[in-house]
């Protein structure tokens, strides 16, 4: 554990310093940095790291993207719904299960093209038929398939990960 | 998110996720799940594992969609609504957190890799458009990128590569079978030392990336800088010591599918790798260079692949003299 104390106390002031400048938010920063250190203690290669800071950035990188992700689509759907017209507005129960299932699924298939994404979408949680999604996105039958057989696979390679207790995707509420 | 592989049973059980959502399943697909899952008990087992979190998942948001009727295409729009901020948040932090600071010994590096036309008297090549796979005296094999280049020294205790060009995807043999030599990829930035592994090297005019697409191995950078990397991470190298990259390995080696794939990627670097693919000269004006791309290429088919960056990125494609030579502003 003494590497573990070592590798905080020589580098948390930085990370959190290195954060603020960047988010102009005190709150954000620190959040980020102590989510980063959980990650990196947890991790199995940390006797492994050589250089700490660059092992560092890239896990705060990474977190600090799915906030913003979460942000942004939290943000996106807002503005989405908003050019609906009211009654086909979902309940805040309601609402707030699809954003949450569209968090999982847009983190899942993160680096996937947007029409991967939306066609999973479509099909897993609309319930189209690929044909339907074909004519929606203006793609041909087989890259639906291509993207949907793309989009179970990062679903199984998370899962695989999740059940090795390898980076578990923590939820941000 | 790594490029891990799955096992065999887990992949056809994508398989038949894929078949059984279409959406037209027909009687036949039904029977063939059912034999494929009575076929083996790990059969049923991989899709428990896999269809049932996934069901559990989106259990909520499927009951949550169907109540709401009316607004198919509002999470697909708002997928596509958030996409454009992120991309520019993504490009925030690739240019900000990282980790700044060039050493010395750049230009050293750089006369090596500048050597004229080393790559035309290496001995494994590969020319524009060709990719090829090369089995080596230890039970090893190459795989060469198009427009690569590569020497070999294999001898008693040395199992050495060295990459002069373009990009490789090594599977290491044990140590064992030669000696207990390690296998070592090398090239201007530094080497990659194989723990008994499949990994993918390529070289940058500034620096070289690694990716481990099985087991581990040690990367050096020319300056000493060392790190051992796991499955399904990647690095980049040279002057600027070892430092953990983003990129999966799993998409760094697409070519070897006869794809490429973009994820935020500057259009320069994917300019680059049409190259390889494409007698004559791709111009490309800085503005354009600097726009981010996203999406899959086909290499085998450079017109399609520039026709296709033309239809999603504000840039105009001219071409002349039969595809001799092409202008993107």
């Amino acid at each position: 554990m003494l590497h573990a104390r070592q590798l905080f106390a020589s580098h948390h002031g930085w990370l959190v310093a290195r954060l603020q400048a960047r988010l102009r938010c005190t709150a954000d920063a620190q959040d980020v940095a102590s989510e980063t250190f959980l990650r990196v203690l947890a991790s199995r290669h940390l006797g492994a790291v050589q250089e700490p800071r660059a092992f560092l950035t890239t896990i705060a990188k990474r977190l600090l993207f799915t906030l913003w992700r979460r942000r942004a689509l939290e943000q996106a759907y807002l503005e989405t719904l908003a050019l609906h017209p009211e009654e086909f507005a979902p309940s805040p129960e309601d609402r707030a299960v699809l954003l949450e299932t569209l968090d999982y699924i847009a983190q899942a298939l993160d680096g996937l093209p947007l029409k991967a994404r939306q066609a999973f979408v479509l099909s897993q949680i609309h319930g189209l038929g690929y044909h339907a999604i074909a004519g929606q996105l203006c793609i041909s039958h087989s890259t639906v398939r291509r993207h949907m057989a793309e989009g179970f696979r990062r679903i199984a390679i998370a899962l695989a990960q999740q059940e090795a207790g390898v980076a578990a995707p923590a939820r941000r509420t | 998110m790594s490029g891990a592989p799955l096992d065999e049973a887990t992949e056809a059980a994508i398989g038949w996720l894929v078949v059984l959502h279409s959406g037209s399943v027909t009687a036949a697909d039904r029977a063939g799940f059912d034999a494929w899952l009575a076929a083996q008990p790990g059969h049923r087992s991989a899709w428990e594992r896999l269809a049932g979190p996934l069901d559990s998942a989106l259990h909520g948001a499927r009951a949550a969609a169907a109540r709401t009727p009316g607004t198919p295409g509002a999470l697909g729009n708002t997928l596509a609504r958030a996409e454009a901020g992120l991309r520019q948040r993504r490009r925030l932090l690739r240019g900000t957190l990282g980790l700044g600071g060039v050493a010395a010994g750049a230009a050293l590096l750089l006369a090596e890799r500048h050597a004229p036309l080393a790559q035309w008297a290496a001995d494994l090549r590969t020319g524009t458009g060709e990719r090829r796979g090369f089995a080596l005296p230890d039970g090893s094999t190459v795989t060469l990128d198009a427009r690569s280049a590569a020497d070999l020294d294999f001898g008693p205790g040395r199992r050495t590569v060295t990459l002069r060009q373009g990009a490789l995807l090594a599977e290491a043999a044990p140590a064992g079978r030669h000696g207990g030599a390690p296998f070592v990829v090398r090239m201007a930035h530094g080497q990659v030392r194989a723990l008994g592994t499949r990994f993918i090297v390529r070289l940058h005019e500034a620096d070289s990336y690694v990716g481990m697409l099985e087991h581990r191995s040690e990367v050096t950078a020319a300056g000493g800088q060392r790190l051992e990397l796991a499955e399904g991470q990647g690095a980049r190298f040279g002057p600027q010591g070892v430092v953990p990259d983003t990129l999966a390995p799993r998409t760094a080696s697409a070519w070897r599918r006869g794809l490429l794939e973009a994820h935020d990627l500057p259009l320069g670097e994917v300019i680059d790798a049409l190259r390889a693919y494409r007698t004559g000269f791709v111009r490309i004006a800085p503005r354009a260079a600097a726009l981010r791309v996203y999406g899959s290429y086909d290499l085998d088919d450079t017109d399609r692949a520039l026709a296709a960056l033309a239809e999603t990125l504000p840039i105009e494609v001219r071409v002349f003299r039969q595809g001799w030579l092409v202008t993107i502003e």
